[in-house]
């Protein structure tokens, strides 16, 4: 909230006098690190039986290509030792499919990576996450009171502590964006998700996406969403700081591996601009 | 050393000194001759005997000689120097006016504009600047500003251009002990520091101490800059004031009863906004200020002040967004000479700092901020011409509110929310002396006793192992824990408690009139913390007080200096080194919320802190040029070591640059009088540029790019510099009656330097492509000012 109170500010003072400009800054680029996104997502009403890992590696911060990773034997064991295998069914592409995932909610998993002769593994629990209820618009938002604002309404469940993920796709913007909070401020309340943009028109669609995450997932979201801003460097930043998630190489452990290992029921909502 | 021991100290001093030959006592106050204003740090040289005193910060001198004849040498920054010569035969009460140099620049040169160096005196790592050389160096948008000019002396650096606060010797900014006629200023900066919350025409003077720090200062590690406000006109009414682009002052002074007492009373405001409204835009943004000060002297013995501030910071965007902020002061002060040689003060202060903030896109209304109670009893005991002594004691009372939410009508989603609110009592003694030993040697010496006392009434949380952080070996991150219980603590039950012996000490030895060498070493405590992981403080950073956990920051600081005069005192040269230690400095883990966290302990690791440097300051005191060059080689490092050997601490538990490290940092400032009506000023600054972390990789994750990061603050910002010059035109300089009027005009940054304020690292939200931006707050930016007086 200090961030958004403080960045908010500062902008609006600095647009009068300042100026930014795209500027080449030379980089060093640190060895290649293994990245494993298992990001495995229950959408409400769907069976959740097709899901995807990927793995990638770091790369220099300027580089078009996102470098693949092929070979590993992927497996996610579920609470009652049944094993999940995820298969690379596109040879190259880095992406391990399955297709008969079963999902439960409450359920412990555990993920295991075996590649390069090293083991990473990892365990969660699949979050359960309450329903869109409603929506609602205005067209008065913003600085010049003429920005279009949407917002998602659900019920947050007052007898636990949750932590929700957000993530909004449009036509204008070809990244999704992402925002992640908790309920400490609305414990119990009707609690709601936002998405506005200045270049948001009638019949534009939302694609809105609230995912139930755990707290320790929580965490690392915050620090990563905050090192994938645009406000790296600026004076109101702590200094950033690679954020390590909850996957962990069992057989060396400094040679550590990026990414997380997640299950989440979703609830999506599609939302055409009035 | 208790207060009783001090006084017996005292006392056996006194009554050791009593026995000497037949003195006595001349005394009494130095004001400008115009106006009456005292004159705070006026040198009094008795040529005869060799010694010297200067005024005090209510112009007050003592000085007790032999009977005899003596000539006195009163010389003053910006005045021309008096002689005078009395006989004593008894106690004096003498009282002098000096006249300021610009009031006869046409007639003489300016000879006696004595800026040297205190060559004998041990005082040390101190930097005075008068208010008229503020106002004559170039600003941003003509903005005289304080803070802004002290950036300019050696030692003393900010995070960044249009960034709040400032850092002395590597210190950090929430180390400074900012006071505005003895009373606390907790955010010094409008606008997030585009401009300082002191106005420049209802100030005195103020002094900079960055070393050797007196034991009568204490709170804060690493600097005292002590601001006095100006008392007012005792001989007439008089109004003064400016027209700029982005502030107008106005202040209004005269006497009460003439003779006996004086008002003053200055106004600023920006107004930019009240365009805004005239386009019809809603939004708002600007800020105020509003200083006092009353004087009245009851007697000879006897003076009164009353001096006040309030100033607020206000911006609005539309109805969604409402945010002020603030400090306002309050201090009654007693002058009472017991003798001659015995002068006192005791002073009632109150200081606060206000943050509120509605976001109505969420929902929800916060405050917080800070109130400090203070009373402070002051002696200076002039005992002999080789003694002086200082002792005293104060407490502080604070009552911290970190902040409480509530939600701004019945439909917002957010409950009501409030922090513990935190109280502490701070109370201290100290007695410093003053001492010359032969003509040669000089030293002071003092003793500082702070206590702290955390009260409650709170809950206190309590954790396993008494670990409010844990490591999570398995993450390989650090975790806040969660509390195994708490212990309740009524009203004004001791939380915790410290206290702390902070010795002081500062000589110097002069080889002859020109040349010395000096050396100086302060331990200093502080128990209050600035909650903030940014570079720089924001408004709405915390102060919290230490506790159980949050342990008070102590620093040992040693500094050597080489100190001359030449070509008869035409110019000169110090030359300071420092090394300093800081203990208990706070350090954040990854991800730490710090707004709202009722347990911020939970979020903090203790760690260390130094820095070192070589400090070169070269002046021209005299001519129509004049001005200095200031170059400073620093570093400055903070380490969070791990507790345990698995727990990696911070960034690896290395020593890291600070965000505000600044290893070479130059500055020419320069003064031209080119005749009666046109002065001209220039500013040259070169620094390092700020330490900062770039990515030294990238990666995708669910659709996004993330940078990766190696150590903290290993790159830096492009090299910072930049050129500003200013003329000062006078139309009628000799006037001396009515309306006196000059326009100020300058350029800031007149080669239009695009200096990075930041260099950020983004997707493309177009393209999709990584790519560095860089933000340059100000290009050139010319200005004009009007300022006036009648």
């Amino acid at each position: 909230m200090k961030k958004i109170a403080t960045i908010f500010l500062f902008t609006v003072l600095l647009s009068l006098i300042s100026c930014e400009e795209v500027i080449n800054v030379d980089l060093d680029t640190a060895p290649a690190k293994l990245v494993i996104d298992a990001s495995i997502d229950w959408e409400k009403g769907t069976p959740g039986t097709t899901q995807i890992i990927k793995l990638t590696t770091t790369t220099g911060y300027y580089s078009n290509v996102v470098p693949s990773v092929s070979g590993a034997t992927i497996f996610i064991t579920s609470g009652s030792d049944v094993v999940f295998n995820f298969n690379e069914e596109v040879p190259n592409s880095g992406l391990y499919l399955c297709t008969t995932f079963a999902p439960i909610i409450g359920e412990t998993y555990t993920l295991t990576v075996i590649h390069a002769g090293e083991t990473y593994t990892a365990s969660e629990k699949m979050i359960p996450v309450p329903t869109i209820i409603n929506t609602s618009q205005r067209d008065d938002a913003g600085f010049g009171l003429n920005e279009i604002e949407v917002k998602f309404f659900f019920q947050d469940d007052g007898q636990e502590n949750n932590s929700y993920l957000t993530k909004s796709t449009t036509p204008i913007n070809v990244l999704p964006e992402y925002f992640a909070f908790d309920d400490r401020y609305a414990q119990g309340n009707e609690m709601f998700g936002l998405y506005t943009n200045k270049d948001l028109k009638p019949g534009d669609a939302i694609e809105f996406c609230l995912y139930g995450i755990s707290k320790q997932y929580f965490n690392y979201m915050r620090i990563l969403l905050a090192n994938a801003g645009t406000s790296n460097g600026s004076p109101f930043q702590t200094p950033p700081a690679t954020v390590r998630g909850n996957i962990i190489n069992q057989t060396n452990e400094s040679n550590y591996c990026l990414g997380y290992f997640r299950l989440s029921e979703v609830d999506k909502f599609q939302y055409i601009v009035q | 050393m208790t207060k009783k021991n001090a006084l017996n100290f005292i006392i056996l001093l006194t009554s050791f000194f009593a026995f000497c030959q037949e003195k006595y006592t001349i005394s009494g106050t130095v004001t400008d001759n115009k106006n009456k204003e005292t004159l705070i740090g006026v040198s009094i040289y008795f040529v005869e005997t060799k010694a010297s005193t200067t005024t005090n910060e209510y112009g007050f001198y003592s000085m007790t000689l032999p009977e005899g004849k003596h000539t006195l040498l009163i010389s003053n920054l910006g005045y021309q120097t008096t002689e005078q010569e009395i006989s004593l035969t008894q106690n004096l009460k003498s009282n002098f006016s000096l006249v300021e140099n610009f009031q006869q620049l046409d007639e003489v040169v300016i000879t006696d504009n004595k800026k040297r160096a205190d060559i004998r005196k041990a005082e040390m790592s101190v930097n005075k600047l008068s208010i008229q050389t503020v106002k004559q160096m170039p600003v941003i948008l003509g903005e005289v500003d304080i803070l802004k000019s002290i950036l300019n002396l050696p030692g003393v650096t900010n995070a960044g251009e249009g960034q709040s606060g400032f850092n002395v010797r590597g210190g950090s900014a929430d180390q400074n002990l900012v006071l505005l006629d003895e009373a606390t200023i907790y955010n010094s900066s409008h606008l997030f520091g585009f401009f300082s919350v002191f106005n420049a025409d209802a100030i005195k003077d103020l002094k900079l101490f960055k070393g050797g720090i007196p034991a009568r200062y204490g709170g804060r590690l690493s600097s005292v800059l002590d601001i006095y406000q100006k008392e007012g006109n005792k001989n007439g009414f008089h109004m003064n004031g400016g027209i700029g682009l982005i502030t107008s002052r106005l202040l209004a002074e005269g006497p009460i009863k003439k003779g006996k007492g004086s008002f003053l009373i200055a106004g600023r405001g920006s107004y930019a906004h009240l365009f805004l409204k005239l386009a019809n835009n809603p939004n708002s943004a600007y800020f105020y200020d509003l200083n006092t000060k009353l004087s009245y002297d009851l007697n000879e013995k006897n003076n009164l002040y009353l001096s006040g501030y309030f100033g607020r910071d206000v911006f609005k965007i539309n109805n969604s967004f409402d945010n002020t902020y603030g400090n306002s002061i309050l201090n009654l002060r007693w002058n009472h000479l017991f003798s001659e040689k015995l002068f006192s003060n005791l002073s009632a202060i109150y200081s606060d700092y206000y943050y509120g903030l509605k976001l109505d896109f969420i929902g929800f209304i916060w405050d917080s901020g800070i109130k400090n109670y203070n009373l402070k009893y002051d002696f200076k005991y002039y005992l002999s011409d080789k003694i002086k002594l200082n002792y005293g004691l104060n407490a502080q009372y604070y009552d911290f509110n970190p902040g409480q939410i509530k939600p701004i009508d019945a439909s917002s989603s957010i409950n009501n929310f409030e922090l513990d609110k935190k109280f502490a009592l701070e109370p201290a003694i100290y007695v410093d002396v003053e001492q010359k030993i032969g003509n040669d040697f000089s030293i002071n010496y003092g003793l500082r006793y702070s206590m702290f006392y955390r009260l409650g009434q709170q809950n206190i949380n309590t954790y396993a192992n008494n670990q409010p952080v844990v490591w999570n070996d398995f993450f390989k991150i650090y975790e806040k824990a969660t509390p195994t219980g708490s212990n309740y603590f009524g009203t004004n039950d001791i939380i915790a408690s410290f206290n702390n012996l902070e010795p002081r000490v500062a000589m110097s030895y002069s080889f002859n009139d020109n040349q010395s060498v000096k050396a100086s070493y302060n331990r200093m405590a502080q128990y209050l913390h600035l909650i903030s992981n940014t570079q720089s403080p924001t408004p709405l950073d915390i102060w919290t007080p230490s506790d159980n956990f949050l342990k008070p920051q102590m620093l040992d600081q040693f500094a050597i200096g080489y100190f001359q005069n030449f070509s008869d005192d035409k110019y000169t040269l110090e030359v300071e080194s420092f090394y300093k230690k800081i203990k208990n400095r706070l350090d954040y883990i990854d991800g730490a919320d710090l707004i709202a966290n009722n347990a911020v302990e939970q979020v903090v690791l203790v760690g260390n802190a130094r820095a070192y440097g070589l400090e070169i300051l070269f002046r021209k005191n005299e001519g129509k040029l004049s001005g200095w060059v200031s170059y400073t080689l620093s570093r400055t490092e903070q380490q969070t070591p791990g507790r345990t050997a698995e727990e990696s601490g911070i960034n690896n538990g290395n020593w890291y640059k600070t965000g505000f490290d600044k290893t070479h940092n130059l500055s020419i400032v320069g003064t031209y009088e080119l005749n009666k009506k046109w002065k001209f000023g220039s500013i040259f600054t070169l620094q390092t540029g700020q330490p900062v972390t770039f990515p030294n990789g990238k990666y995708q994750y669910q659709g996004i790019f993330i940078p990766s990061f190696g150590l903290r603050n290993e790159n830096n910002l492009p090299l910072y510099h930049h050129l500003d010059i200013s003329a000062t035109y006078t139309p009628k300089p000799s006037k001396n009656k009515g309306w006196q009027g000059e326009w100020v005009f300058s350029i800031y940054n007149l080669y239009g330097r695009q200096n990075a304020a930041s260099i950020t690292f983004r997707q493309n939200v177009d393209t999709g492509t990584n790519e560095a931006l860089r933000l340059s707050i100000f290009g050139v930016v010319p200005s004009v000012s009007y300022n006036f007086k009648f």
